[in-house]
């Protein structure tokens, strides 16, 4: 039996409720998450067990830190005290676990946790998906002079078509995934207004999760 | 978060400035609420954490001490101020409903008149 296995996971960074189920499932079947990174989630074959997932976030956090920060040591250990193990972290997310169903939610107020989950956004999502939306929209804008320019030679050439292709679905997959984001927090924004719970993100956002995946990519790109 | 978010303080908000009134490790507040409320109220590691950053942010209480990662606050004045202006506000709606309910003999007493 394999000890450990990789997946690419279809899940959005902010849809917490979504990836606690998914990863309790995982659990349930015998796979315990243990790193979140480029290449997928890594998950460890362990026995079949009922564990009780949640996720937080932190602004402070980073993949690119060596080390957690001041920060995020205190706010490991305010977990850890309450009965919380670290599972993984997936930029500013941090995943916890624990064997204890009447354990203490790690996020007790939706307001508070709603602040942290667009401060995480704002600082790792966003602005990736914005200047990649950006970048392809003057990537396209410079196929369209050249189309202009001599469209004989521009509709007759497959690299030029397939590029006018990809940079149209990347521009239509990236604003679908800014638009998707907007709706959700400012129904969430309503719902903590009103004491309502907060609820997943529109189903049209979860459609594009490829989108969500290609952007990384490009953010990553973009870092280097 | 500007002090202007805390105008209202929600229960765990109360509750974590309540406590601060004593010099308390960050850690201990979870326990130290939970006591005071008898277990009403329970305040998550993370929510606790946040709050506590944003009280500091808004001068609302202020670190003392710090023993390797353990910190230790304590509430400011601007602290106590907000303290007692949700208490304030509490006690009005306290009166509103003894006023107002149908069932208090003081509610009764305005509906005849």
């Amino acid at each position: 039996m394999k000890k450990f296995k990789r997946r690419l996971e279809q899940l959005q960074f902010y849809d917490y409720e979504r990836i606690e189920k998914h990863l309790e499932k995982m659990a349930g079947e015998g796979w315990l998450l243990v790193k979140v990174s480029p290449l997928g989630w890594k998950y460890e074959a362990t026995e079949p067990q009922k564990l009780k997932f949640t996720v937080a976030y932190l602004a402070e956090a980073s993949d690119f830190d060596a080390a957690p920060g001041e920060g995020q040591q205190t706010f490991l250990e305010y977990c850890e005290e309450a009965g919380w193990k670290p599972a993984a972290q997936w930029s500013q997310m941090q995943i916890f676990y624990t064997e204890n169903p009447q354990a203490v939610a790690l996020e007790t107020e939706d307001g508070v946790r709603l602040a942290a989950i667009n401060e995480a956004m704002d600082k790792n999502f966003l602005s990736g998906h914005v200047a990649l939306f950006v970048l392809c929209l003057l990537q396209l804008f410079m196929q369209f002079s050249n189309f202009k320019r001599d469209p004989l030679d521009w509709l007759s050439s497959n690299l030029s078509l397939a590029t006018a292709m990809l940079l149209t679905i990347a521009c239509i997959i990236t604003a679908a995934a800014l638009a998707s984001y907007w709706v959700w927090y400012r129904r969430a924004k309503a719902a903590v207004e009103e004491g309502r719970p907060i609820a997943g993100p529109p189903r049209f956002g979860q459609m594009i999760n490829m989108g969500s995946i290609m952007s990384c990519a490009g953010r990553s790109e973009l870092r280097r | 978060m500007a002090r202007e978010k805390f105008r209202t303080l929600t229960e765990q908000m109360f509750y974590i400035l309540l406590c601060l009134q004593n010099e308390c490790y960050g850690m201990d507040i979870m326990e130290k609420v939970g006591q005071m409320t008898g277990g009403r109220i329970a305040i998550g590691p993370g929510t606790l954490y946040h709050l506590l950053e944003d009280f500091q942010e808004a001068d609302l209480i202020r670190e003392t001490k710090v023993e390797g990662r353990r910190r230790s606050y304590i509430i400011t004045e601007e602290g106590l101020a907000a303290l007692a202006a949700e208490h304030q506000r509490l006690l009005m709606q306290a009166d509103d409903y003894m006023r107002y309910t149908i069932y208090s003999e003081k509610g009764a007493r305005d509906e005849e008149v």
